[in-house]
């Protein structure tokens, strides 16, 4: 279909639209039109990225500029299907017309998931992958082999060179098979391809990563122009992800293999520097000018990651005491046998990083500033030493971000060591955590580059959190709630069992055999009464484990058994893969299953429980953090001070971040139905349900607030049989579906198809 | 003894048959027993024929009972009784002797699960066998042609299954050719659908229960448990648990006695019921390396199965996708090293991987040969909103009812309902309607909505001024029941007969044709005989007999039709015999 907005012709590949998209896509078009940015929260499984897509492109090709979209999302499979719907899109787009002409868009990921060599791509570490990639394609290798013969190069990365970036890919949209397809056919490697092709493509889709972490976001993300539109979909998570790409744990393993790491570094340059002493000179002349020219070049060779560094220190001469090669190396030994003393402490220290800095400088006499330069040289040397088996220095790559990191920043950052796991654990497992605290400072760069960033997920709530935490003024912020033609989903909060006990996570009482009996019977009864697919998350793995051990030795998962096959999730990435494509095959032969998650695991962030995989979502207890980790009590107090956060407001909004985006899994459309269970006495509290998004606030209504086990099962009886009568699709018309004239009932402009010869050029249409 | 062309002996033991010495031999092909000293062997049945077996109890004579299906089905009439065999060990060492019959069993009992042809019994997971992968193909009905005349003994056999399981059917069936209406051929000519639709039913297999295997233990006087372990037991614990069965093989009967061994597995099974981690108690040496080899393998062959993953669904993507950055999630978020529950976990996962298992490896051989489109399909329906799409028209599939009595009585009774409340309701509708009709231009210009409106006001009318209510007739049940009676065998032959009359004539079908007209006789008679009997029976209703004739005119009416169209055809050519 097709409508205006202002505007702006929009097409729209579907037949009609949902209200909410409509009016997410106002929202969105205001934020653009601000060049501000923006926040969206709309309801997962009503079709957000389609919306975006299909209002972004518009907004590309009919305005001048063309304005770059940056889209990045959670999770490899979440890029595949916002390339295919962004393919679906543009094929709709050519099929009403519209020329769109040269458009690009395609998908970034690793090396692992797109090489097409032969032996290369048959290994199973990213790692691995990426190493034996280098021995090919490292440019001292092609060097060499200009004059050596025996050396193998990667062909497809060969053909790659010799061809012009815009001769590289015909214009089109390129899903990341597709990408691996076309490599394979043309001889040329994708990884690369896409890297060349950047510049030049309207859509670019990768994961967070690639934008926020530092080492990343400066290869992959620095050319891109000031007005290009960033898109973090799924984003209530993007704080941790920030963190987490500033934050770095070293433990004993990473000092030993450090250590190892200086010594054959030190060999190397002894080795160099008999053989060939020109290019240690070379490198010592361009460091002397400052990092940014020394390493302008390196641009296929980037080796070894690092943190990032603000521009006025780049443009400074690296410091005399690490210009010199042997010095460096010395340098880093002495660093290492630092932290190596530290290790041995059997108490736990938290310190700031000034502390720490002062400390370093007493003990060894190294300054800050060499410090500060410690991740760049060490890439520089590397280089220099034409070191490809980049595996084996990653531990001293972390050490050196490390000491970058604590000598750039002196807030926002906590150096904590802590020499047992917890404060139960007699194992002495000692580990050294910089830890990020404020998440602003990796996103702040974006923030500020870029004109307009969107901030958008299914659950954003509550929205005055984010700018606080991320430093960013919203232009336009806004939450839309779900057009409903029958209540398609179900949120139920038990709070008792069927002995009317009150069950809960909360610590004191989670092990309670009375709770670990009405949880385990809630279970049952659901897997008795709800078909297909029922998911159940739990807080924790550690809790997930240790119910599952009590309620198989009381015999309660028998019962389970009787009606459905169990899965769970593992700490293992491949092995809950297995698990989850099994769990689907029993959800469609009518076997019926039963999935056992750990909320803010790796199943619940990405995969979808739509239709028959997923009738009814579980939430046991609420999943709050560990509250008594260290770091997290750091953060809580940074935010404090820093944003005003009070902390138990911090933590409840987590966790129900956490627990909504666990439930908001079972939808997709409106004709998809499902039942979310939030099985925790606290969830009937209003402090914990106002943080719950709007959404599926709104549908829970107070007769469900305070069920017992029975209770909510008669529920879930009558809701189930009440969703399997058939479903009219006029009832939906016009109230949860829009066609053209609800638009225009609704003071927008519809499908102008009469004067659709003049009005809709939809392709660049100078203004 | 002498073999069969292709044949190879397995297994041969001692054993005495109808008191005489022998040997018991099984081979690829045949269970045969031979007199000793005799080359022939005096018993013999064909693997394929063998049906079940039992064995004696612990404790008394340690024996062999077999039983074979009887080599050709005789008539469908009577089913004939299986043969059977007993043959005894007369070893000293019982033990021994259990041991050499156990060698038979095995090697039999799979047999025995797939002749079990009915496994859908439900019951509990222990007494129904459950089929096993490699029969799952196999079926009784698989091969029956439909249609053929004479029936073969197959489709007889299917007839008379059919009919056992639908009542409705053997009802009509019992009027009609049990009568001698319709000949038995003819009946089922018209119903082959039913037969098709119940043979492939025949073959559809019932999955594996997913529950888990109990060991069912009766606690006795003196506080011990008993346990039976029974082939199929055992063989779903080897299924389930294969380094028992590796142990099984190591360590039975030269090592420990199979007595033993299960007595340990179970004890074994017992004190560790709730073990999760690498923690044992009542140490078993053979027991606790099968649960270490269990758990080594659940954590190794984890990788062999990646290839079938869906993209979508593979989370490892991901994980490759960026560096390894962060703090380490806190202790909360990672298995315990404590005590090590992942053993269990893995349990479970793969245990209900292997009750997927037949669907899964013949799904992937499937797949396995296209591999690209799956992939756009899946990110197809992961992505695209079905409703927001015009939908195409939808599917209909005739609703099948089986027994359609009972469905007209509920109708009846919920109709009663409605038209008490209806009736009031009905007066206003009707006013309103005879209002728009009075005065016609009022909704001019809608013709099809007033047309709309005063039909289904004329339709309503109607059926609330015809008395049809069966209740309200008051006919007595038996009356009712010839009634339908009646119908069934008149509309039955006529059936039969039309069809025969529209095909080309030859001196075959007009035989049958007139076969069937002369049967019609018999039919007409059976119809004054119920008119009779509602005139007579005792009812509320004065004019029941009347109404009887009134309602079987129909019948008798397209009767009469039937033969004169019979003897219109004939006429022209008489018969000459």
């Amino acid at each position: 279909m097709r409508f205006f907005i202002d505007d702006l012709p929009v097409i729209f590949p579907y037949d009609y639209v949902y209200p909410e998209q409509y009016q997410y896509m106002c929202a969105l078009k205001k934020s653009l039109d601000n060049k501000g940015h923006g926040m969206l929260e709309m309801p997962s499984g009503t079709g957000k990225t389609i919306s975006l897509l299909s209002l972004i492109v518009a907004y590309q090709q009919f305005y001048p500029g063309r304005r770059k979209l940056v889209y990045c999302s959670r999770t490899v499979p979440e890029i595949d299907k916002a390339l295919s719907e962004l393919k679906r899109l543009v094929e709709y787009r050519r099929k009403q017309g519209c020329r769109d002409e040269n458009f690009l868009g395609l998908g970034l990921t690793s090396r692992k998931n797109l090489c097409v060599h032969p032996r290369v791509s048959t290994e199973r570490k990213g790692a691995v992958v990426d190493a034996k990639c280098r021995e090919m394609t490292a440019s001292w290798v092609r060097n060499k082999a200009t004059t050596e013969g025996n050396i193998e190069l990667c062909d497809f990365f060969e053909k790659i060179q010799t061809l012009e970036a815009v001769d590289l890919l015909p214009a089109g949209v390129y899903t990341l098979d597709d990408l691996t397809d076309y490599g394979k056919e043309n001889g040329m490697c994708p990884y690369y391809l896409s890297r060349r092709v950047i510049p030049l493509a309207d859509v670019i889709i990768y994961s967070f990563h690639y934008m926020v972490d530092p080492k990343v976001a400066e290869l992959v993300s620095r050319e891109f122009e000031k007005d290009s539109i960033i898109v973090f979909d799924e984003a209530h998570n993007i704080d941790s992800i920030c963190i987490d790409s500033l934050s770095v744990d070293i433990n004993e393993r990473t000092l030993r293999a450090s250590s190892a790491s200086v010594e054959r570094l030190g060999e190397r340059v002894e080795e160099m520097k008999s053989q060939n002493s020109a290019k240690l000179q070379g490198e010592y002349d361009r460091l002397v000018d400052g990092l940014r020219d020394a390493l302008a070049a390196r641009d296929e060779d980037l080796v070894l990651s690092n943190p990032i560094l603000p521009d006025h220190v780049l443009r400074e001469a690296v410091p005399g005491n690490i210009r010199k090669a042997e010095h460096f190396v010395r340098f880093l030994k002495r660093f290492v046998e630092y932290l190596k003393a530290r290790m041995r402490v059997m108490h736990v220290v938290a310190e700031t990083t000034p502390s720490f800095l002062k400390h370093v400088r007493d003990v060894t006499y190294i300054d800050r500033k060499p410090l500060r330069f410690c991740a760049e040289r060490l890439a520089s040397l590397v280089r220099t030493l034409e070191i490809t088996d980049l595996e084996e220095y990653g531990s001293l790559a972390k050490v050196a971000a490390f000491a970058t990191l604590c000598a750039t920043y002196d807030t926002g950052f906590m150096v904590l060591f802590e020499p047992y796991e917890s404060d139960q654990s007699k194992v002495l497992n000692p580990i050294l955590h910089l830890a990020c605290l404020d998440a602003a400072i990796a996103i702040k760069p974006v923030f500020q580059r870029f004109h307009t960033v969107i901030i958008t997920s299914g659950t954003l709530s509550p929205m005055d959190m984010y700018p606080r935490m991320l430093g960013f003024v919203p232009a336009v912020q806004e939450s839309l709630t779900m057009t409903l033609a029958r209540p398609c989903f179900a949120p139920l909060v038990v709070t008792r069992g069927g002995d009317q006990v009150a069950i809960s996570s909360r610590f004191e009482v989670r092990n309670d055999p009375a709770v670990v009996r009405n949880y385990g019977h809630l279970l049952i009864e659901t897997a008795r009464v709800v078909p297909d697919g029922v998911v159940a998350f739990f807080p924790s793995y550690l809790y997930m484990e240790s119910i599952v051990a009590l309620w198989n030795e009381h015999g309660l998962l028998k019962d389970v058994w009787k009606h459905k096959l169990i899965f769970v999730e593992t700490p293992d990435a491949a092995e809950t893969s297995v698990a989850l494509q099994n769990y689907r095959e029993a959800c469609n032969n009518g076997r019926g299953a039963v999935l056992l998650s750990v909320a803010r695991g790796k199943v619940s962030e990405g995969i979808d429980f739509d239709h028959n995989y997923g009738r009814a979502v579980i939430m046991f207890g609420i999943p709050y953090q560990y509250t008594e980790s260290r770091i997290l009590r750091a953060r809580l107090e940074f935010m404090r001070e820093a944003h005003q956060i009070r902390e138990s407001d911090f933590l409840t909004f987590d966790a129900l971040r956490h627990a909504s985006q666990c439930i908001g899994r079972v939808l997709r459309g409106k004709t998809d139905y499902g039942l979310m269970i939030l099985a925790d006495k606290r969830y009937a509290r209003e402090d914990k349900r106002s943080k719950l998004p709007q959404w599926i606030n709104s549908c829970l209504s107070k007769a469900n607030l305070n069920l017992s086990t029975d209770m909510a099962i008669g529920n879930m009886r009558r809701f189930l049989k009440d969703m399997a009568q058939p479903f009219d699709m006029s009832q939906q018309l016009g109230v949860s579906m829009w066609a053209n004239e609800h638009i225009v009932q609704h003071g927008g402009r519809g499908d102008i198809t009469e004067a659709a010869g003049t009005a809709m050029d939809i392709d660049q249409v100078s203004r | 003894m002498l073999l069969l062309p292709g044949e190879a002996i397995k297994h041969s033991s001692a054993t005495t048959y109808d008191k005489g010495e022998g040997t018991l031999y099984f081979t690829t092909k045949r269970l045969a027993w031979c007199r000793a000293g005799a080359q022939v062997a005096a018993v013999e049945v064909l693997l394929e024929n063998f049906r079940d077996q039992q064995v004696s109890k612990q404790g008394r004579k340690v024996k062999l009972k077999v039983e074979a299906a009887a080599a050709a089905a005789a008539g469908p009439a009577e089913t004939v009784r299986p043969l059977s065999y007993i043959f005894q060990w007369e070893q000293e060492d019982e033990a021994v002797a259990i041991a050499e019959r156990w060698k038979f069993v095995s090697e039999l009992s799979p047999l025995s699960s797939r002749s079990a042809k009915d496994s859908g019994g439900g019951g509990g997971a222990v007494a129904s066998p459950a089929p096993s992968a490699a029969a799952a193909t196999s079926s009784e009905y698989s091969k029956v042609r439909i249609g053929a005349v004479p029936a073969s003994a197959e489709e007889v056999m299917l007839r008379q299954e059919v009919l056992s399981k639908n009542g409705e059917l053997a009802k009509v069936h019992k009027s009609l050719v049990v009568a001698g209406l319709v000949s038995e051929d003819e009946f089922w000519s018209t119903r082959k659908h039913i037969l098709e639709t119940y043979a492939i039913q025949s073959q559809l297999r019932k999955g594996e229960t997913s529950s888990w295997l109990e060991l069912t233990q009766m606690s006795q006087e003196t506080g011990n448990f008993k346990s039976t372990i029974t082939p199929n037991i055992a063989r779903r614990i080897f299924r389930e648990y294969p380094q028992v069965k590796r142990a099984y093989v190591d360590n039975v009967p030269h090592k420990v006695s199979e007595k033993t061994f299960w007595k340990r597995f179970i004890a074994s099974q017992f004190f560790n019921r709730g073990r999760t981690g690498d923690t044992y108690k009542g140490r078993d040496s053979i027991f606790d390396k099968c649960s270490l080899e269990e758990d080594a393998a659940f954590s190794d062959s984890r990788q062999a199965n990646l290839n079938f993953l869906a993209r979508l669904l593979d989370l490892t993507r991901t994980e490759e996708d960026s560096m390894e950055t962060g703090n380490a999630p806190d202790f909360t978020m990672r298995p315990s090293l404590a005590d090590n529950k992942l053993p269990l976990i893995r349990r479970f996962n793969n245990r209900s991987q292997l009750v997927l298992q037949p669907m899964l490896s013949s799904k992937r051989k499937r797949t396995a040969s296209s591999d690209r489109t799956p992939v756009a399909r899946a990110l197809e329906d992961a992505t695209v909103l079905n409703d927001l799409e015009l939908a195409p028209d939808e599917k209909r599939v005739r609703l099948n009812i089986h027994d359609r009595t009972r469905y007209f009585a509920s109708l009846a009774k919920g109709d009663a309902a409605a038209e008490a409340a209806g009736a009031r309701a009905a007066d206003p509708e009707a006013l309103r309607v005879s209002y728009d009709i009075a005065r016609p231009l009022g909704g001019c210009g809608d013709t099809y909505k007033t047309m709309a409106t005063m039909s289904s006001a004329a339709h309503r009318r109607t059926a609330q001024m015809r008395p049809n209510r069966i209740q309200e007739l008051h006919i007595p049940d038996d009356v009712s029941a010839a009634i339908a009676e009646c119908h069934g065998a008149g509309t039955e032959m006529l059936r039969h007969l039309w069809a025969l009359l529209r095909l080309p004539p030859s001196p075959d079908r007009r035989q049958k044709a007139e076969s069937i007209v002369v049967a019609f006789e018999g039919v007409n008679k059976h119809i004054r005989e119920t008119i009779a009997r509602a005139s007579t029976a005792e009812s509320k209703n004065a004019r029941l007999g009347a109404m009887v004739e009134k309602m079987l005119l129909p019948i008798v009416e397209s009767l009469r039709v039937g033969k004169r169209a019979f003897e219109t055809q004939a006429a022209p050519r008489p018969v000459s015999s």
